[in-house]
């Protein structure tokens, strides 16, 4: 099963991934969220703004 | 009123009063322990108020608590030599500041002023710090955005990839800045001979090397310093965090290639005070005389060890070396921060899926043992 880089369309495997796993795409390097599993949905995972700061 | 609604707002506040701290334990206003798996941030190697550093402080504080650098001091003299002596060899003078980010800004203009070049090449997914010069070399978009115009030209090579790195030092690089192991950046560890490879083609280019050790110095990673590991002396090493046990104290380490500084060319009004410099000898002092290089390799291979055997299925993977240790999740950390935190283990992320810990150096076995069995519940939810 392969869902599109909703960011570059790149074709991307569900290789055993988990539902909310963060993966960045092969092509571009966006980080990806894992929004759905069937039918596998994938979604740019936006940086979260809480920065716990160093 | 809340201190979070004192405080400018750029710290990101957790909601909880620590009134006391021992150790590699850290207590809130209720009497609640919680396991320093932070140290503050790196801040706490020697361990929370360790004995020997608060009595160094309160010796110093009826001695002498401030006086210009333009003096001489004993104290400061003493702090001078002795990290001298776990530097690198062929490291031979220090300048002092308070911070992490101004070791940094003064080793970006000894650079400056050493070669007469202005280029600047660092890593990508680097921290180096916040202020202006540091940010410059920090690459993380999120810290830099708003600041566009105002930061110093840096081209980023991938860490840890000499191809990538050959393809932008040139004849008018100034330096070459890098963290031995990349902290903020998720804790990354570069392959062995990166370091030396990055040291000779900084030779054959006639650029500078200047390391950041403030996360990874100071016996984090089992050596006394990261760069050490691979038997490599930059120019310049940044030192900063649990330099002075607890306060405020950094230094930027020059090695006999860089000479001597031009006088008036920098300065610090508070690095070097002898109080810092005092809680920083006894420190060192502590370091060394328990071996906490030898304590963190040995303890963090007991941890990591830990980690890995969990085998669970939201770690992606386990990385870091000696103390200095990231586990990596296949989903958002921060939910699992929380928990952690709640279950009274303070730890902190990196990026989106890392949680890093970097404990006190002084932190026991049973510790160790009983966070992992935390992170295991933790995880299983």
């Amino acid at each position: 099963m392969t869902e599109d880089c909703p960011v570059c369309g790149a074709d991307i495997a569900n290789n055993g991934l988990l539902t909310n796993e963060l993966i960045p795409c092969p092509d571009c390097g966006s980080d990806l969220e894992v929004i759905a599993l069937s039918p596998f949905k994938l979604e740019p995972a936006p940086e979260e703004k809480e920065d716990w700061g160093e | 009123m809340l201190e979070a609604e004192l405080e400018s707002g750029v710290i990101a506040k957790r909601g909880i009063d620590i009134v006391r701290g021992e150790g590699c334990h850290i207590w809130d206003a209720d009497g609640k322990m919680y396991l320093d798996m932070g140290a503050s941030y790196g801040v706490c190697n020697v361990g929370h108020c360790n004995p020997r550093v608060v009595r160094a402080i309160e010796e110093q504080a009826k001695k002498l608590i401030y006086v210009s650098s333009s003096y001489d001091n004993g104290s400061r003299k003493e702090l001078m030599e002795r990290l001298l002596s776990v530097s690198p060899p062929g490291m031979s003078r220090v300048f002092l500041c308070n911070s992490g980010t101004e070791s940094m800004e003064a080793a970006i203009k000894f650079a400056f002023g050493k070669t007469g070049r202005r280029g600047l090449v660092a890593a990508k997914r680097a921290f180096h710090g916040r202020s202006l010069g540091s940010l410059s070399l920090t690459f993380n978009p999120s810290h830099r955005q708003g600041m566009e115009g105002c930061l110093l030209p840096v081209k980023f090579a991938n860490f840890a990839d000499m191809d990538s790195l050959r393809g932008i030092v040139d004849e008018e690089t100034a330096a070459v800045v890098l963290e031995p192991i990349q902290g903020e950046g998720g804790v990354h560890v570069p392959p062995e001979g990166y370091l030396r490879d990055v040291r000779n083609l900084c030779d054959e280019m006639g650029a500078l090397l200047i390391v950041d050790e403030v996360q990874t110095g100071l016996c984090r990673t089992g050596d006394f310093f990261a760069i050490q590991h691979e038997g490599v002396t930059p120019d310049v090493m940044c030192v900063g965090k649990s330099l002075g046990g607890g306060l405020p104290i950094a230094a930027a380490v020059l090695g006999e290639t860089m000479g001597q500084m031009e006088k008036g060319s920098h300065g610090s009004t508070f690095g070097g005070s002898p109080l810092a410099c005092a809680a920083g000898v006894a420190a060192l002092e502590f370091m060394e005389e328990e071996r906490l290089d030898l304590r963190a390799m040995e303890l963090g291979a007991r941890f990591m060890e830990g980690l890995l055997e969990m085998e669970h299925p939201l770690v992606r993977e386990v990385r870091g070396r000696g103390l200095m240790i990231g586990l990596e999740l296949k989903v958002r950390a921060g939910p699992y921060l929380s928990a952690l935190l709640e279950r009274g283990i303070a730890a902190i992320p990196t990026g989106a899926t890392v949680i890093r810990f970097l404990p006190p150096l002084v932190i026991s076995e049973e510790d160790i043992d009983d966070a992992v069995q935390t992170i295991g519940e933790v995880l299983n939810g």
